[in-house]
C-alpha cells in the first residue's frame, strides 16, 4: 500500500497520468496553444476528478457490480455539467476560450481510469487525493506544453508579450503539430532519466 | 489508453456468465437474481433522479447569470464595431486616434439602452420587422438563411430617431475562413460609405496565423476605408498580400493581409462584400431619404 | 424543364455542399490529426495495421449512428421549446442533460455494436478484444456530436460529418498503423521507442493532413 504521500506525488512524475500511464491526451493536446485555456482546464479537470472521486468513493458500497461504469459516468458527466455552468456563469470568456474541450473531460480516460481503478477500492479521503495527485500530474504537463507553445508560437507567456511586436513566430508550434512534438520530446527525456529505466518499451 | 495486454477495463460480460452458470438450487437463485436485479434497478433510478434534480437547480439558477453574459458580450461586439474600445477597467491611457472613444465593459448596457435602435431587416424587401429582435427564437432558421438580418443604429439621441438619421450603422458579418466559419461585426458611417470600424469576435483560425484577424493591428486598417464606391454600388474590398505601406494607403477599397494566411484573408473579404450586399435594399432607402432635402 | 431547373440546381449545391461538408470531415478537419480527439485508442491500438483497421471501422460505424441519432434526440427533447409539439405544451428546456444523454446514447450504440458484432463478425469482434467497449469513452465520438451541435448542423449534414469524421480517424489510424509496423525494428533511440515515436510521428502527419486546407471545392 502507498503511503499517502505517495498517493499525492507519484502522479506528477513518475506515475504521470499522460506521459506515463498514456491517458487523458487528447485535451492536452487540444487546449495548449497558449497558457490561458490550460490553466481554465486545469483547474476544471482538478474540480471535475476530486468531486467524482470523493463522490465514487463514498458510495462504492452501494453501487451494484453491474452498472458500476454506468454510475462512474453518471456522476463524471454531472460533475462536468456543473463545471460548464459555473464557468458559463461566471468567467465567460474562458467558457468562450474552451468551448467543447470542457464537455470533453467526461471522456477524458484519466477521470474515469481514477475512479474504476481507485476510488471504487478505496475510502474516500485516499480516493480524494489520488484524485488529486492525477489531476496535478496532468496539469503540469499542460503548463509546460502550454508555455513551450505559446512561447515559441506567439512570442508571449499567458498573454504578455515577451520578445516585442516583432517576434515572427513560430507557426509549427502554434499549430496542433507542435503540440505532438513537444510532447513527444518530453517523453523522451523522462525516459532517459536514470531512474525511469523500466519505462523505456521494447519495440516500437 | 495502457496497451493491449495491461488493461484493467472489467469485462461485464464475464460476471454475467459467471452469475448464469451458478449451479444449485433454482427458486432461491432465481430470486435472488430477480432481487438483485430490482436493487440495481432501483438505485439506478434514485441516481438518475438525484442527479437530474441537482443539475435542474444549477442550470436554473445559473441561467440567468449566463444569459446576461451572453448579451453583454453581443453588446460590446457591437459597440467594438461603433468605433469604441472597450475596456474592463479604467486605464491612464488615451484610446489611439482610430478609434471613437472608449468605455467601461459597466457602461456597455447604459450606452446601449442610450444611443442604440436594434432592428431586424428582412433581406429582400429592405423593410424593418416589426417587433423583432436579434435574439428571436422564432426567427432562428431565418437568421441562419440570412433572409433575416439584425441591424443596429446608432443615435446621438435616442428619442429622436424616428425623426433624424442614425450617425452610423453596425452591420453582422459572417463566412467561411479556413477552419469554421469567422464572425463579426462591421461600423459604416452615416454615408454609408466609409467604414468606421470592424471586429471579429468568433472564429476558429490558428492563432498567430489567420487568427491574427482579431488584433488590433489589422482591424485599424480598415478604419476610414470605403466599403461604396462614387457612384453608388458596393466596392470590391479586398484584402491584398501585405504590399508597400504607401499602395495600401493610397487604395481605399483595399487592406493589407496577414502573411501566410491568405486563404482568411480571402474568406473575410468575400463575406465582407456579401453581406454588405446583403443589407443594399435597406440602406438603398436610407440613401435615398438621406439625400433628399 | 424550366420547372425542373431551379429543383436540379439548387439539389446540386445541396450535394456539392455535403461533398465539401464530407471532404473537410475526412481530411481538413480531421478528428486525430487537427482537433486531436481519440487520442488514446489512436496511440494504443495503432501497433498493428489489423486492429488499427477494425478500430476504425468500429469508429465510422458508431460515429455514423450516433451523430444523427443525438441530433434526432436533441432536437425531440432536449432543445428549448422541443416539448411545444407534445400535448403537454411546454416550453421547458432540458438542454442541461445534453451531455448525460449523449454519453449515454454512445454506451448504449456501443452495446448494441458489440452484441451485433458478436453475433455476425465473430472474428472482428474477437480482435478488437476490450477497445470495443473502450470506444464509448473515445473523445472523439462525443467529440463529433458536441461540433455538430456546435456547429448546428441539420439531420442530414449530421449523417455526414459523423462518417466523414469517422472515415478520417479510419485513415489516420491506418496511416500510423503501417508506419509503425514499418518501423518496428529500427534503429530509434531508448528513450523514443514506442509511445515518444509515436507521438512525433502523428506530428508528421499532421503536418502532411494540413496540406488538404488549401483545397477549394
Amino acid at each position: 500500500m502507498k503511503s499517502t504521500k505517495q498517493i499525492l506525488t507519484d502522479p506528477l512524475s513518475d506515475d504521470n497520468p499522460i506521459t506515463v500511464q498514456m491517458l487523458g491526451i487528447c485535451s492536452a493536446l487540444a487546449v495548449t496553444s497558449s497558457m490561458k485555456p490550460a490553466v481554465v482546464m486545469s483547474i476544471a479537470v482538478v474540480a471535475v476528478m476530486c468531486f467524482s472521486s470523493t463522490v465514487i468513493s463514498l458510495i462504492r458500497k452501494i453501487i451494484p457490480f453491474k452498472i458500476r461504469i454506468i454510475v462512474q459516468m453518471l456522476v463524471i458527466a454531472s460533475a462536468v455539467t456543473m463545471v460548464e455552468f459555473v464557468l458559463k456563469a461566471l468567467d465567460y470568456d474562458a467558457y468562450r476560450l474552451l468551448s467543447v474541450f470542457v464537455a470533453l473531460i467526461v471522456t477524458n480516460c484519466i477521470v474515469m481510469g481514477r475512479t474504476e481503478g481507485f476510488a471504487l477500492a478505496n475510502p474516500p479521503v485516499p480516493a480524494f487525493l489520488d484524485a488529486l495527485g492525477n489531476a496535478l500530474g496532468y496539469s503540469i504537463i499542460l503548463i509546460i506544453v502550454a508555455s513551450l507553445r505559446e512561447i515559441l508560437g506567439a512570442g508571449e507567456w499567458y498573454g504578455i508579450s515577451l520578445f516585442g511586436e516583432n517576434y515572427p513566430g513560430n507557426g509549427l508550434a502554434a499549430l496542433p503539430v507542435g503540440a505532438f512534438i513537444i510532447i513527444g520530446l518530453i517523453i523522451w527525456v523522462q525516459r532517459s532519466l536514470p531512474k525511469n529505466k523500466e519505462l523505456i518499451e521494447e519495440t516500437n | 489508453m495502457p496497451a493491449n495486454d495491461d488493461v484493467n477495463w472489467p469485462d461485464q460480460r464475464e460476471s454475467g456468465v459467471k452469475t448464469e452458470k451458478k449451479k444449485g438450487d433454482k427458486p432461491p437463485a432465481d430470486k435472488k437474481a430477480t432481487a438483485e436485479a430490482l436493487r440495481t434497478l432501483m438505485f439506478a433510478a434514485v441516481t438518475c433522479l438525484i442527479v437530474s434534480a441537482l443539475l435542474a437547480t444549477a442550470f436554473v439558477a445559473l441561467k440567468p447569470l449566463a444569459d446576461a453574459n451572453e448579451r453583454a458580450f453581443r453588446q460590446q461586439n457591437v459597440i467594438n464595431a461603433f468605433g469604441y474600445q472597450v475596456e474592463k477597467s479604467a486605464s491612464a491611457e488615451e484610446a489611439p486616434d482610430y478609434y471613437v472613444g472608449t468605455m467601461l465593459r459597466d457602461e456597455v448596457d447604459d450606452t446601449f439602452a442610450k444611443h442604440v435602435k436594434t432592428m431586424v431587416i428582412d433581406a429582400e424587401t429592405g423593410e424593418i420587422i416589426e417587433g423583432a429582435m436579434p435574439g428571436d427564437k422564432a426567427l432562428k432558421q431565418r437568421f441562419k438563411e440570412k433572409s433575416a438580418l439584425p441591424l443596429y443604429a446608432w443615435y446621438d439621441d435616442l428619442a429622436l430617431a424616428d425623426e433624424q438619421p442614425a450617425q452610423a450603422y453596425v452591420i453582422p458579418i459572417s463566412g467561411y475562413g479556413l477552419w469554421g466559419t469567422i464572425y463579426g461585426y462591421l461600423g459604416v458611417e452615416v454615408d454609408l460609405k466609409t467604414i468606421r470600424a470592424i471586429t471579429f469576435y468568433k472564429h476558429k483560425e490558428t492563432a498567430g496565423l489567420g487568427g491574427e484577424i482579431d488584433k488590433e493591428w489589422f482591424t485599424k486598417q480598415f478604419v476610414g476605408k470605403k466599403i461604396r464606391y462614387p457612384s453608388g454600388g458596393i466596392a470590391d474590398f479586398e484584402v491584398v498580400k501585405a504590399k508597400k505601406e504607401k499602395d495600401l494607403l493610397a487604395n481605399p477599397y483595399a487592406v493589407g493581409g496577414i502573411s501566410a494566411a491568405t486563404i482568411t484573408g480571402d474568406g473575410v473579404e468575400k463575406f465582407l462584400v456579401e453581406d454588405a450586399k446583403r443589407f443594399e435594399p435597406y440602406f438603398q432607402k436610407i440613401l435615398a431619404a438621406n439625400a433628399a432635402p | 424543364m424550366t420547372l425542373f431547373e431551379p429543383i436540379l440546381a439548387n439539389f446540386a449545391t445541396e450535394i456539392v455542399d455535403l461533398i465539401s461538408l464530407a471532404v473537410k470531415a475526412i481530411f481538413v478537419e480531421n478528428m486525430v490529426l487537427a482537433f486531436f480527439l481519440g487520442m488514446c485508442s489512436f496511440l494504443g491500438v495503432s501497433k498493428r495495421v489489423g486492429t488499427a483497421l477494425g478500430l476504425g471501422m468500429a469508429v465510422i460505424l458508431v460515429l455514423g449512428i450516433t451523430c444523427p441519432l443525438n441530433w434526432l434526440i436533441n432536437k425531440m427533447f432536449l432543445a428549448d421549446g422541443a416539448w411545444l409539439w407534445s400535448m403537454l405544451g411546454l416550453e421547458i428546456d432540458l438542454s442541461f442533460l445534453q451531455l448525460i444523454c449523449f454519453i449515454a446514447v454512445i454506451a448504449s450504440t456501443v452495446q448494441v455494436l458489440e452484441m451485433i458484432l458478436d453475433k455476425f463478425f465473430p472474428p472482428l469482434y474477437n480482435s478488437l478484444g476490450i477497445f470495443l467497449p473502450l470506444i464509448t469513452v473515445n473523445c472523439a465520438i462525443l467529440g463529433g456530436s458536441l461540433f455538430m451541435m456546435e456547429r448546428e448542423y441539420n439531420l442530414v449534414e449530421s449523417t455526414v460529418f459523423g462518417f466523414g469524421s469517422g472515415i478520417g480517424f479510419f485513415l489516420a489510424i491506418g496511416g500510423l498503423a503501417a508506419i509503425r509496423q514499418r518501423l518496428r525494428y529500427s534503429n530509434v533511440p531508448d528513450g523514443l521507442r514506442g509511445l515518444g515515436m509515436a507521438f512525433i510521428l502523428t506530428g508528421l502527419m499532421a503536418i502532411g493532413f494540413m496540406a488538404f486546407g488549401g483545397i477549394k471545392l
